[in-house]
């Protein structure tokens, strides 16, 4: 019986059925490698989620779905939220209990979300300018690592904020923003996303605006009418899309400040009893506002998830049975119709242990290309497994 | 060197039974097995190889009593002390020309450089040296066939059974194959059984045995 010989005229075999046998070990290796990928992705879902809601104890918001809130406030996923006064800063401030950071998420910029911000936010992410500096003024924005790398955007260009909807002539105006900076990768959603001033967030919802000056406009086309305290105009006045140096005093806000909306606002608990004062009063507020603690969503989010998982893992087993019935199958069809060519080697007096021998190694080396497919694909997923999740919850 | 007594053979199905009462061939000798088709001489040829089992009587090959064999030894011997050329020249279509030749070598655990230049020479006497690295599947039958005879005598067996081995080759092709086989048995003295019907082959061995008589 010689081993050499049989692994050679199985090899032979295999690499001349090339296209049957390379289906069939990516059928396998698929096959195999779905759990796996399925667990995977859940362990990497649930290390991203825990990380990035862990390191953000509350999040103040609309009433309505927490999970969508907490999405909001730490993916900047945009749903049409609810929003709240921006008053709520004061009242939260006002507790003496918690820092506060205003986010406002609605409006975006070719897909990237446009968080309006202060900047204790980077200070609380931790997040540094790799490129640039920070916006200071109306207007300016700074960008997250991987779109500027994408979009090659880099400090002195400039970002257009996109209208909401393409033929509201009387909505948001595209507002042409001023980068300044380019933010150090954190491997997170702020990577994908354009920083402003909240202010800033209000000009694109046209709660503030510039325009020229209509004081020293005379032009019947444009002022109907003048009085000492006040001024009507027409639309034929010039609205400005970008903040300048020349044009930023025009700039105004009209409005109650704290009535401006916000879609979340993240409050940073002096310590733990702090937190719990919060929640507390927070058990039943009557103005329409929630404070939620973002673990506790991920937690049940990542709950149901893994009830899902246990369910697909269930179907992916009995489909795995399947397809291994599947795969003897078609070695035992395939060992059937070459019954002539195997009577013809025992002719010759091959021996039962050597035939049986090149049977087993046509089985090995096919089980071994499904388990490089395997391999193959548990290396894609730790190298971009993580990558994938962050697209896919864009 | 290989000889047969009292052979009795009869397929299950009955169509019919042959009966051999002596034939032998000697060391360096060559003989042939004439006879009309549907008289047994594939058959023959298989129960001298141990391929098939006679249900009485005996084949020897040397001293040694092959019907006595075990299935397994029968096996290793076939593989080592027969060179067999098949009807059908039973070559892997997903073989090589070189690959097919040492296939039963390879198998058997005995290949090695020798054998692989004893391979090349044959191939090359055969004139189908060209074709050392195509698949047997893309080959003509006239060189598939010729194949089978180096697969046949590459490991230098003592006997030789050919089953028509000139069947599909030209006069030409015939004679170059013959004259090798003949060559082959005087060289290496081995016995060199060749099933034929053609008369010209006749003429190129040492004596020619008749199946008349021998169905029933």
């Amino acid at each position: 019986m010689s081993v050499r010989g049989s692994l050679h005229l199985a090899w032979r075999y295999i690499a001349h059925h090339q296209a049957r046998s390379t289906l069939l070990a990516l059928s396998l290796g698929l096959t195999l490698a779905l759990p796996l990928l399925v667990r995977g992705m859940m362990d990497i879902a649930q290390s991203e989620f825990r990380a990035r809601a862990d390191a953000t104890p509350l999040v103040l918001g609309a009433k309505g779905s927490a999970l969508e809130l907490t999405l909001n406030a730490l993916y900047f996923r945009r749903h049409g939220m609810e929003t709240i006064p921006a008053g709520q800063l004061d009242v939260l401030r006002a507790t003496r209990l918690a820092g506060t950071i205003p986010l406002h998420v609605r409006f975006h910029s070719q897909g990237a979300p446009i968080v309006g911000t202060s900047l204790d936010y980077f200070s609380f992410r931790n997040i540094r300018i790799a490129e640039g500096r920070m916006m200071t003024r109306l207007g300016d924005c700074v960008v997250g690592s991987k779109l500027a790398r994408e979009r090659g955007l880099h400090p002195g260009g400039f970002l257009y904020s996109s209208p909401e909807q393409v033929f509201d002539l009387a909505g948001v105006y595209p507002l042409k923003m001023r980068i300044t900076g380019v933010l150090d990768e954190s491997r997170t959603a702020d990577d994908d996303a354009v920083f402003v001033d909240v202010k800033t967030t209000w000009l694109i919802a046209g709660i503030a605006h510039g325009h020229e000056d209509v004081a020293k406009n005379s032009d019947p086309n444009s002022v109907l009418e003048k009085r000492d305290d006040h001024v009507a105009v027409t639309n034929a006045v010039r609205m400005f899309t970008e903040v300048t140096d020349e044009n930023f005093s025009s700039f105004h806000f009209h409005g109650d400040p704290d009535s401006f909306p916000l879609t979340a606002i993240l409050a940073l608990p002096n310590d733990e009893k702090s937190q719990a004062i919060l929640l507390g009063r927070h058990l039943n507020p009557a103005d329409g506002t929630q404070l939620i603690r973002p673990t506790e969503q991920m937690d049940a989010l990542l709950t149901s998830l893994f009830q899902a998982q246990r369910l697909a893992l269930a179907l992916l087993v009995v489909l795995g049975v399947a397809v291994f019935l599947i795969a003897a199958l078609v070695f035992a069809l395939s060992f059937k119709m070459r019954q002539r060519e195997f009577a013809t080697l025992a002719e010759i007096g091959v021996g039962r242990g050597t035939l049986a021998m090149v049977k087993i190694f046509e089985v090995v080396i096919v089980g071994a290309s499904a388990s490089a497919v395997v391999l193959g694909i548990v290396w894609l997923m730790d190298r971009w497994g993580a990558e994938l999740l962050r697209v896919a919850l864009r | 060197m290989i000889s047969a007594r009292d052979l009795r053979f009869a397929y299950d199905s009955g169509e019919f039974s042959l009966s051999v009462p002596d034939f032998s061939a000697a060391a360096g000798e060559a003989v042939g097995i004439a006879g009309p088709s549907g008289t047994g001489k594939t058959t023959f040829l298989r129960l001298l190889s141990g391929i098939l089992k006679p249900d009485a009587g005996s084949v020897s090959i040397g001293d040694q009593n092959t019907t006595a064999l075990t299935a397994s030894v029968l096996r290793v011997m076939r593989l080592r002390q027969l060179g067999l050329v098949f009807q059908d020249f039973a070559l892997l279509d997903y073989l090589t020309v070189k690959d097919n030749i040492l296939l039963p070598s390879r198998l058997g655990g005995f290949s090695d450089e020798a054998l692989s230049a004893r391979a090349q020479n044959l191939v090359e006497r055969l004139e189908i040296g060209k074709h050392w690295g195509r698949l047997s599947s893309e080959l003509s039958q006239g060189e598939r066939q010729r194949v089978a005879v180096a697969r046949a005598l590459v490991h230098s067996p003592p006997v030789v059974l050919a089953d028509e081995p000139t069947a599909s080759l030209d006069v030409k092709r015939k004679m170059l194959v013959m004259d090798l086989l003949k060559e082959y048995a005087a060289e290496k003295n081995a016995a060199l059984i060749v099933v034929t019907h053609d008369a010209e082959i006749f003429a190129r061995l040492d004596r020619v045995v008749d199946t008349e008589g021998w169905m029933s």
